[in-house]
């Protein structure tokens, strides 16, 4: 890691008062008075007292952090940053609890590093629910985390979209952080790769790019499928990862396929990528996604019974990601409206989400839906035969369109064979009287508005 | 023509129809009670969400949620940033990262199929939703459609679309049109009658958008004319 020069502070300064998201009474009454201390890999910031502290803590740290990225620059490997309150302020020294509080390590103090990892620290084995279809994939993460470079390098994950990859790669980083805080654990997207690669080409950076990709620890590069047709990323993709396995550096990749079959890429990528192990994730079978609601459902303090895990999980089957969005928005509404999650609760709340097709409705699917129900043909609907059977159900369509669409009643007159406005309202006029005094009209009526606008 | 001009002159309004930025109090709940909870509490910061999308037809009010939940949190001190896609579009502005710096703690991305087709734009909006997630703050979106019907060229933006919160808007139902037009005309101080509302319902295009404007033009007439809104005036002024 690169030595810090006496001059970061004031230039972190300097960009710091030129950044227009703090003004400058906040700039000179919060950060100004911030003492630092310079060493090697760590940025040690002084807070006069306690107030100044909470108001850095909570309003200005991530403000900090990109100055002193910006200062380092973005392909420099990054120091650490640690506020605490400086321990010799008179201010301190009265109040005892505080001065105490500053001797410990804080809990928040955060690490540059880390900030850079992007690893999303809520992605842990502990809340990966794995099933038949993933046990493989899991048992070989967690081996990698165990011992990383030890077992297999690369490890490559592979399988459809939203079914927990990205989960396994960074569960593995998290917990290869978890027993070496100090690891410079790389998360990355490929196409930040990509991104960040063509910056660094238009700024002539090349060097510090490298160095900075060749500087990590574990390097975690998402969905690789991205570098597609990319040349020149790749083969600068190629020569990093190279230079990482040469180091004995843990490399986990995750694809959308088997990486042979990725097109696109390099012949010679993809034959590295077979030199660890390649597992696949398969989409999780009825009783992996069951488990995964009740466990997603415990983490949120709620408690799912199997019957409601069950019939979410047998109607979501495609990927994780929608399950658990479905189980949100269940549990969403017990939350508001306080009620429990019983089978006809969970129906409801997900009605609009469980309609496979669910389409917007228009005066077609109305006219279509009516002319099923009362079995009539679309085209005897839509005529001029002033029938009863056909009338009645012309009329219910003309009133349903009028409540469940924004169209004109114009519009509408024209779609039901061009009729005049005035008919459309006599229809639901006509319809809207009846409504009140025939009961099986009604329950007609109530079930097509039922159907149609769920 | 002058001299007719001065005979008869015109009396000029304030553009009091710019005042009206949507508000969550003002949206008819109707069949959204649960998207309305949820919003609620979320824009007061009481719940977070990485994601949220909102889909529903033309004039349910989905943009009215947006840019309420982009107004309540602004004023809350968090940085928003809204984002209409058609008009960004013709600006060619971006969705990459570069363009949302690390404030914006909330990022509203409206009417994402006018994008949904064209791989470098689903590109672009795949690393904002990677981005913004990431870093713990929220993207929402709005859409036509549910995310399953998006024809997505990339799947991997697909199945992100379809995690989160995912709520139809609901579209107002008839007597909810006529509440919805009254409410907008006691935000200009009018009294719109129930007779009146219901011959606007009755004579002129129904979409909420163009009964919304149809109030925004009769206030401005009400003021030029100095005159209560009744049915003569309305056939008078209606667009």
């Amino acid at each position: 890691m690169s030595t810090i020069n006496q001059a970061i502070w004031s230039h972190c300064l300097d960009y710091l008062n030129d950044d227009d998201r703090i003004d400058d009474e906040a700039f000179v009454t919060w950060i100004q008075p911030l003492g630092a201390k310079l060493t090697d890999n760590c940025l040690l910031l002084l807070a006069p007292n306690s107030v100044v502290f909470e108001k850095i803590k909570n309003n200005f740290f991530e403000h900090l952090l990109e100055a002193v990225q910006h200062v380092v620059g973005e392909n420099n490997p990054p120091p650490e940053v640690r506020l605490q309150v400086e321990t010799s302020s008179p201010m301190v020294q009265q109040d005892s609890l505080q001065h105490e509080e500053s001797k410990r390590e804080l809990p928040w103090t955060a690490s540059l590093r880390k900030y850079h990892t992007r690893l999303n620290a809520q992605l842990t084995f502990e809340n990966f629910v794995a099933g038949q279809s993933s046990q493989l994939a899991y048992a070989a993460a967690e081996q990698v985390a165990e011992n990383p470079d030890r077992v297999y390098n690369p490890l490559v994950i592979y399988g459809d979209v939203g079914l927990g990859k990205t989960h396994l790669m960074q569960a593995a980083g998290n917990m290869i952080l978890k027993r070496n805080p100090d690891a410079f654990i790389l998360y990355l997207h490929s196409e930040r790769f990509v991104a960040n690669m063509v910056k660094a080409l238009q700024n002539n950076k090349m060097e510090e790019f490298k160095n900075f990709y060749r500087s990590a620890d574990v390097i975690l590069v998402d969905d690789i499928q991205f570098f597609s047709g990319k040349e020149r990323s790749q083969e600068e993709f190629f020569h990093t990862f190279n230079a990482l396995l040469d180091s004995q550096r843990q490399v986990i990749l995750t694809a959308d396929r088997y990486p042979k079959e990725l097109i696109g890429l390099e012949e010679r990528l993809k034959s590295r990528f077979a030199w660890g192990l390649t597992v696949g994730v398969e989409p999780p079978e009825l009783e992996t996604r069951v488990a995964i609601l009740m466990n997603k459902a415990k983490q949120s303090n709620f408690v799912l019974s199997e019957e409601v895990a069950f019939f979410i999980a047998q109607r979501i089957h495609s990927n994780v990601r929608e399950l658990e969005g479905a189980l949100k928005r269940v549990l969403a509404n017990a939350h508001f409206t306080g009620q429990a999650i019983t089978l006809g609760f969970a129906k409801e709340a997900l009605k609009d989400l469980l309609a496979l097709q669910a389409k917007l409705v228009n005066v077609e699917n109305i006219q279509q839906a009516v002319a099923r129900y009362y079995k009539i043909s679309l085209v005897d609907l839509l005529s001029k035969k002033r029938t009863r059977s056909f009338a009645l159900p012309r009329q219910i369509a003309m009133t349903l369109a009028k409540e469940l669409t924004n169209k004109s009643l114009p519009e509408i007159g024209y779609l039901f064979g061009k009729r005049d406005h005035s008919t459309v309202l006599h229809a639901c006029r006509k319809i809207k009287k009846r409504l009140s005094e025939d009961f099986s009209l009604k329950e007609d009526y109530t079930y097509l508005l039922k159907i149609l606008s769920t | 023509m002058i001299i007719n001009k001065l005979r008869s002159p015109r009396q000029l309004t304030f553009n009091l129809g710019q005042l009206l930025t949507p508000k969550l109090e003002q949206f008819l709940v109707g069949d959204n009670l649960l998207l309305y909870n949820f919003l609620d509490k979320f824009s007061q910061h009481l719940v977070y969400e990485p994601f949220i999308y909102l889909w529903g037809a033309s004039g349910s009010g989905r943009t009215h949620l947006l840019q309420s939940c982009y107004d309540r949190l602004t004023r809350l001190g968090y940085p928003c940033y809204y984002f209409p896609l058609e008009k960004q579009l013709n600006f060619n502005f971006t969705l990459d990262e570069k363009d949302f710096p690390n404030q914006y703690q909330l990022i509203c991305v409206d009417n994402i199929e006018h994008i949904i087709g064209a791989l470098s734009w689903e590109k672009r909006l795949f690393n904002l939703y990677q981005y913004v997630t990431n870093l713990g703050y929220t993207l929402i979106v709005t859409a036509s459609c549910s995310p399953r019907q998006l024809d997505c060229k990339l799947l991997d933006l697909k199945s992100r679309l379809c995690s989160g919160m995912i709520f139809q808007v609901h579209t107002l139902r008839e007597s909810e049109k006529q509440k919805a037009i009254q409410q907008r005309a006691t935000l200009y101080g009018l009294d719109l009658t129930d007779q009146v509302a219901h011959f606007l319902l009755t004579h002129y295009p129904r979409h909420p958008n163009d009964l919304f404007k149809q109030i925004d033009q009769l206030h401005q007439a009400s003021l030029r004319e100095k005159r209560p809104i009744t049915i003569p005036f309305v056939k008078k002024h209606a667009i």
